[in-house]
């Protein structure tokens, strides 16, 4: 199959995110938001990292996410967002989703309502955690044929995009 | 152009590897293999209308131009209620777009390194960030590109780095305007537009350095630091060098004043210019009702601008300032 790394320019056209390419330079100031809406288009979950840079199982954290099968299953079923803890985005944000006693380094599953799905703080986990909390798959050809279905009643045509999430 | 484009079609967008079924949906659509991203317009009853397979092969990410010419005989065979004016400008955000993807991106400003420093701030991993951003700079990324960018924001959020990323834009302050604050900064904007004068004879001084920091619309320095606190490593900072004339520019926002204070708004700033001594001040505004008739009357014998807001051509708030550099 023919790959294609760059965003695409009928995603841009599609999607209204001609956005996207000043992205992959300029993401959103707040991340959790960007993955947030990248989560809800892909039916996806987001995955926030929080990190503490002074904690020595932040390496163990980041060694188990940098595993093959973790980054797979990371790459197609969440959106990724690393916060070091101890700045005020990270506080704010673990008062909101009401973390509590969470100690970082830590992973948090978020749907994109931001509810807390899960959370994990064990490397040897994190895959087995992960798998637990990815979103329900959705079916391709009810897909379709909602879209189908609007054309027909819109008089307007179905503009039908295969990707994948490589 | 979303809405030109769904004039005439409704986006379906599937996943051939996540969707349930995708797979064999997608086989069924192309009628066998083919490549990703792949597309087909169809009928409101499933008939397809045209594919992206052209002449040359699949144009699922038509970024050429030949590619992109065959995708929009794919929109003229098919739309009904796009306008000319529609296909036209879809055309040419199309072809703009997909000469920016198709530009080596050796050819941007910054390189590389400047979207690898912006994943690395995502990534959290601060120390990576500024190391990319050095590396932009040398690849001739403006510096005022930094502060602007709302995708660094946390490095400026993080004390420790924050330093260091000082150090990086004042290594490399050009006589350019400056972007202090990214467009998520609560504020009013002002643009501050100064001069650097010898205090005596009034002469530009060309090539000074000046540094300004000031309070965030919440009056703090740094967040949760009140009362001024914090001014030894302020959150909104900026580094300019002045130009022949000894002009510089610098995008911001209003100072807003300490909370719970009676100290009227200012901006901080030191310059240092070659031959004279560092001059460290600070420049407040006319419209403060807090700035004191005891200030005022004092402000030049110590030193300290008063800035009277004005609106240019652009209706944008602009603070001209003028700073005087004694020469002892």
């Amino acid at each position: 199959m023919k790959r294609r790394r760059s965003p695409c320019v009928l995603c841009a056209i599609a999607l209204g995110a001609m956005a996207a390419l000043a992205s992959a330079q300029e993401p959103s100031h707040d991340a959790l938001a960007f993955a947030r809406a990248k989560a809800t288009s892909e039916n996806q979950r987001v995955l926030l990292w929080l990190r503490d840079p002074n904690a020595a199982s932040d390496e163990d954290l980041a060694k188990a996410l940098a595993k093959p099968a973790v980054r797979k299953l990371v790459r197609y079923e969440y959106q990724r967002v690393a916060l070091p803890v101890a700045t005020l985005p990270a506080t704010a944000l673990a008062h909101r989703l009401e973390l509590g006693d969470l100690q970082a380094p830590a992973l948090v599953a978020l749907d994109t309502d931001d509810v807390v799905l899960g959370t994990a703080t064990d490397p040897e986990q994190v895959l087995e955690f992960l798998r637990a909390h990815v979103s329900a798959p959705v079916d391709a050809r009810a897909v379709l044929a909602r879209g189908l279905e609007t054309a027909k009643h819109s008089e307007r045509n179905a503009f039908v995009y295969l990707s994948a999430p490589w | 152009m979303r809405t030109r484009f769904a004039k005439d079609y409704v986006v379906v967008m599937l996943d051939v590897e996540r969707m349930t079924d995708g797979a064999a949906l997608a086989e069924e659509l192309r009628q066998g293999d083919g490549g990703i991203p792949w597309l087909v317009i169809l009928d409101g009853d499933g008939k397809a209308k045209v594919t992206s397979d052209g002449p040359d092969g699949n144009v699922g990410c038509p970024a050429q131009p030949a590619e992109i010419d065959y995708f929009m005989t794919m929109l003229d065979t098919t739309r009904r209620h796009m306008t000319d004016d529609d296909r036209a400008i879809l055309e040419r955000e199309m072809r703009s777009y997909g000469a920016e993807l198709t530009r080596p991106r050796r050819d941007a400003p910054g390189g590389r390194a400047y979207p690898l420093a912006a994943t690395a701030v995502k990534d959290g991993a601060f120390s990576a960030a500024l190391a990319h951003l050095e590396e932009a700079l040398q690849e001739e990324l403006p510096p005022h590109a930094i502060l602007a960018n709302p995708a660094l924001r946390l490095l400026r959020e993080d004390p420790d780095h924050r330093i260091q990323l000082q150090a990086l834009l004042r290594e490399y302050a050009q006589p350019e305007p400056v972007v202090m604050v990214d467009p998520f900064e609560p504020g009013q904007r002002l643009r501050l537009v100064g001069r650097v004068v010898d205090h005596t004879a009034g002469t530009p001084l060309a090539g000074a350095l000046v540094h300004l920091f000031h309070t965030d619309a919440s009056g703090e320095y740094r967040p949760g630091m009140d009362a001024g606190g914090g001014a030894g490593n302020p959150r909104l900072f900026g580094f300019v060098r002045t130009d022949d004339q000894g002009a510089f520019a610098v995008d911001t926002i209003y100072p807003e004043r300490y909370p719970n204070s009676a100290v009227p708004r200012h901006v901080h700033y030191r310059v240092l210019a070659e031959g004279y001594p560092e001059l460290v001040s600070e420049c407040f505004f006319d419209a403060d009702p807090l700035l004191s008739e005891s200030t005022r009357r004092s402000a030049p014998e110590r030193n300290f601008p008063i800035v009277v807001l004005e609106q240019d051509e652009a209706h944008r708030t602009v603070a001209p300032l003028t700073i005087r550099v004694p020469q002892e």
